[in-house]
């Protein structure tokens, strides 16, 4: 029977993840120039409340030493790391996790991962097709060859990496032990807030940091499907921390003798973006139910990473405005969000190609007809 | 946490789907379709679904329904539309006025009016709406006073309401009290549109479904039409429009005039020659389609377990009239038009034709945008308080 209302378990586990993230967030530092996507004090905090609260386990089959809680869990730690503006790891080791699950990793590797040992990175996930190229060795060994942007201090990261016959393998590369001779990582700036572009010529790694392989095809659901809920969660969260800012800074703010809510120019914008939020937070929760009851969700995944992309950044840019150029300094903490936010659009695909992906997809669906 | 129906409500939905692929079901709204009228009568079809038990499953059989739930009319709602069922006198006869009564009517009232609405025999309007009040109707001056045998005698005008040229009944609001008496004076009667001093004519508008004027002149309501008691309207009101606005109709259209695009894109060709921009619109809207829908029927199963949240129906309000709009406006901006290389699919073309003149309506009519956002502001408190 239909019922929107988040199960008592689920808010439990929101609950006390929050509760844990508390600490962390109270050691966010003030903006000040440094690399986007290194983690902070605040991250490291966060993710050690995580890995005490034993968070990674909750997405993780029981056969790895999991909970075995589904998306519904996962996510619920996603949309909270989202609200408090901390970084994502948390998301990028549940996918290393299910996919190392799904391929058969030894189970020496899961049990690291499970327990929070190996500190993932997510990258090159962000293209139409994978940046990097494997050829076979013979000698069991991958070449890998190609170009990606890396966070900052990325060591270990999980990357598509483009196989024959179309297929992709999520491979695991620790970047500080591989061949440094075929591995070069250049310092930019680049736009979408990445700080390496790693360059690979030719790089050797055993076939074992394959993690699992799929056909490429539009809307996947698998790991990378399930992959794209949990960020959708994290944006949601993002989106949902920001407008919170937003409404206490616009309730508390008095200006012509008011406070700003009382002017409908702003009430009315916060009211337009709650009503996003809102229809985001049903469509993720929808999207992470069909996949942990085994229905279709490849399409409602690319659905609500897409729209939980462009949500993200329009309420943050609303609440900036509302806030006025205090948004910008670390009186409110939303420029946390805001800077977050430009990677994290993008992490898993950007809004347009996964638009372009869903057309295709939903116009192929459509029924020939002439009348 | 559940986003699926029931086993039994699945059932009841393909036993509407059946009921609606009866032949001459589908010929009224074959002829429908043929006919070239913008606005035709719709009265034919009504009776056939109304025969067929579809129009009001969840009122009590007693008053011509079938004693299901509040979701089971929202997925009967569902499949007459997707079916090509136009649902204005379903939402104004069955939706508004019909809840209307079964809320606040007597049962001599029930008795008169429900069971021949739920027939598709006698329809409904609305009459609230008045040349000089729209959203404010604590301002409306249409008058309702005794006469000398106690029935009531309106004047007054009523503007922009639909259908009502097909209309039996008028759900019609008047002031019973002093004339700057705002809230506290308002009534509700329920009249015939065939009694002596109704007139009725036509406002043009560039939809389909055209506005119709109603003058009252000293109409006669008899004093057993007075809907809940007197003075006491507003309150009558505000709760009906919080249980009758839950989004349905306006994630409906959505969904059709998204559907209909898609046709028109891909009509004529084997795969989809469609440039990206097209594309990713197509994608997104689908996208705001699904989470429209969810809004919806969260208010949907609110509503059903008793539970009434104003700010989240007028989300659902807001948030799919706004997607109905947009898909509307740029389904006529972007889509292949007629003079291009393929011939068009006749009906999908249609439909989009008339969306984009029904469109400027859909954020207006049943509270217009503006409003909602009115009535969503003040729940980002609650908002704020859930997040400590």
């Amino acid at each position: 029977m239909l019922n929107t209302r988040p199960d008592p378990v689920r808010q439990s586990l929101r609950f006390a993840v929050r509760g844990r993230l508390r600490e962390a967030v109270a050691l966010a530092p003030d903006p000040q120039p440094r690399p986007a996507g290194a983690m902070d004090a605040a991250d490291e905090t966060a993710w050690a409340a995580l890995r005490e609260l034993g968070a990674p386990a909750f997405d993780a089959p029981p056969a790895a030493d999991g909970l075995g809680l589904g998306l519904s869990a996962s996510t619920a730690v996603g949309e909270e790391l989202g609200r408090a503006a901390l970084s994502g790891r948390y998301l990028a080791v549940a996918f290393a996790i299910d996919a190392a699950a799904t391929g058969g990793a030894p189970a020496s590797l899961l049990a690291d991962l499970v327990a929070g040992e190996v500190a993932v990175t997510l990258t090159g996930f962000d293209r139409d097709s994978p940046p990097v190229r494997a050829k076979e060795t013979g000698d069991g060994q991958l070449e890998l060859t190609g170009r990606l942007t890396a966070d900052a201090g990325a060591g270990t990261v999980l990357v598509p990496v483009e196989l024959a016959g179309d297929r992709v393998a999520a491979t695991m590369l620790d970047l500080s032990t591989v061949d440094s001779d075929t591995v070069h990582v250049d310092r930019v700036r680049e736009p979408s807030g990445g700080v390496g572009l790693v360059t690979l010529a030719g790089t050797r790694c055993v076939e074992s940091a394959v993690l699992c392989t799929w056909n490429r095809s539009l809307v996947p659901a698998g790991v990378l499907g399930r992959a794209r809920i949990r960020q959708a969660a994290f944006l949601l969260g993002l989106s949902h921390g920001a407008l919170v800012v937003g409404v206490r800074y616009a309730t508390d703010r008095r200006q012509f003798g008011q406070p700003l809510r009382d002017f409908q120019s702003v009430a009315f914008r916060l009211a337009a973006r709650y009503t996003e939020v809102e229809a985001l937070r049903l469509a993720v929760a929808r999207a992470a139910w069909l996949a942990d009851t085994e229905q279709r969700y490849g399409r409602p995944a690319a659905e609500v990473l897409a729209q939980a992309a462009e949500t993200a950044a329009t309420t943050v840019q609303t609440v900036l405005q509302v806030c006025g150029v205090r948004g910008m300094t670390g009186e409110l903490g939303v420029h946390r969000h805001y800077l977050r936010i430009r990677q994290e659009a993008r992490r898993l695909g950007t809004p347009g190609m996964l638009w372009r992906e869903l057309g295709l997809d939903r116009l192929r669906a459509t029924p020939h007809r002439s009348e | 946490m559940d986003y699926g129906f029931s086993k039994e409500q699945e059932l009841f939905r393909q036993e509407v789907r059946t009921l609606l692929a009866d032949e001459p079901v589908r010929a009224a709204i074959g002829r429908l379709r043929g006919d070239d009228e913008p606005e035709p009568d719709v009265r034919p079809l009504y009776r056939e679904l109304g025969r067929r038990g579809l129009l009001a499953p969840n009122w009590p059989t007693e008053y011509g329904g079938s004693g299901r739930g509040l979701v089971e009319a929202a997925i009967a709602a569902e499949e007459l539309v997707r079916a090509g069922v136009p649902d204005t006198l379903h939402v104004n006869t069955i939706q508004i006025v019909g809840l209307f009564i079964l809320m606040a009517g007597t049962p001599r009232q029930k008795a008169a009016h429900l069971p021949a609405l739920a027939r598709g025999e006698r329809f409904a309007s609305v009459l609230y709406t008045e040349p000089g009040c729209g959203s404010d109707l604590g301002s409306l001056a249409t008058t309702a006073r005794r006469d000398t045998d106690g029935d009531w005698r309106l004047s007054g005008v009523k503007v922009f309401s639909m259908k009502t040229h097909l209309a039996d009944l008028g759900l019609c609001a008047a002031r019973t009290g002093v004339p700057d008496s705002r809230y506290e004076g308002i009534s509700l009667f329920l009249v015939d549109l065939h009694a002596p001093g109704v007139r009725r004519t036509l406002i043009r508008s560039i939809a389909d479904e055209q506005f119709h004027r109603i003058e009252l002149d000293d109409v006669r309501v008899p004093a057993g039409d007075l809907l809940g008691t007197e003075n006491n309207g507003w309150p009558l009101l505000t709760q009906s429009l919080v249980v009758e606005r839950t989004g349905l109709d306006y994630s409906l259209k959505a969904e059709q005039w998204l559907s209909a695009a898609g046709t028109v894109l891909t009509a004529g060709t084997e795969g989809v020659d469609v440039d990206d921009a097209v594309l990713e619109e197509i994608g997104r809207h689908g996208a705001e389609v699904a989470a429209g829908r969810l809004l919806t029927w969260q208010v949907i199963i609110g509503l059903a377990e008793d539970r009434i949240d104003e700010p989240a129906a007028a989300m659902a309000k807001l948030y799919n009239s706004e997607l109905a709009q947009r898909i509307a406006v740029w389904s006529a901006a972007r889509l292949p038009g007629s003079g291009g290389q393929r011939r068009l699919p006749t009906r999908a073309a249609a439909i989009l034709e008339s969306a984009y003149r029904e469109a400027p309506g859909v954020t207006i009519a049943g509270g217009t945008s503006d409003m909602m956002l009115r009535i969503i502001s003040p729940a980002l408190d609650r908002l704020a308080a859930a997040s400590c």
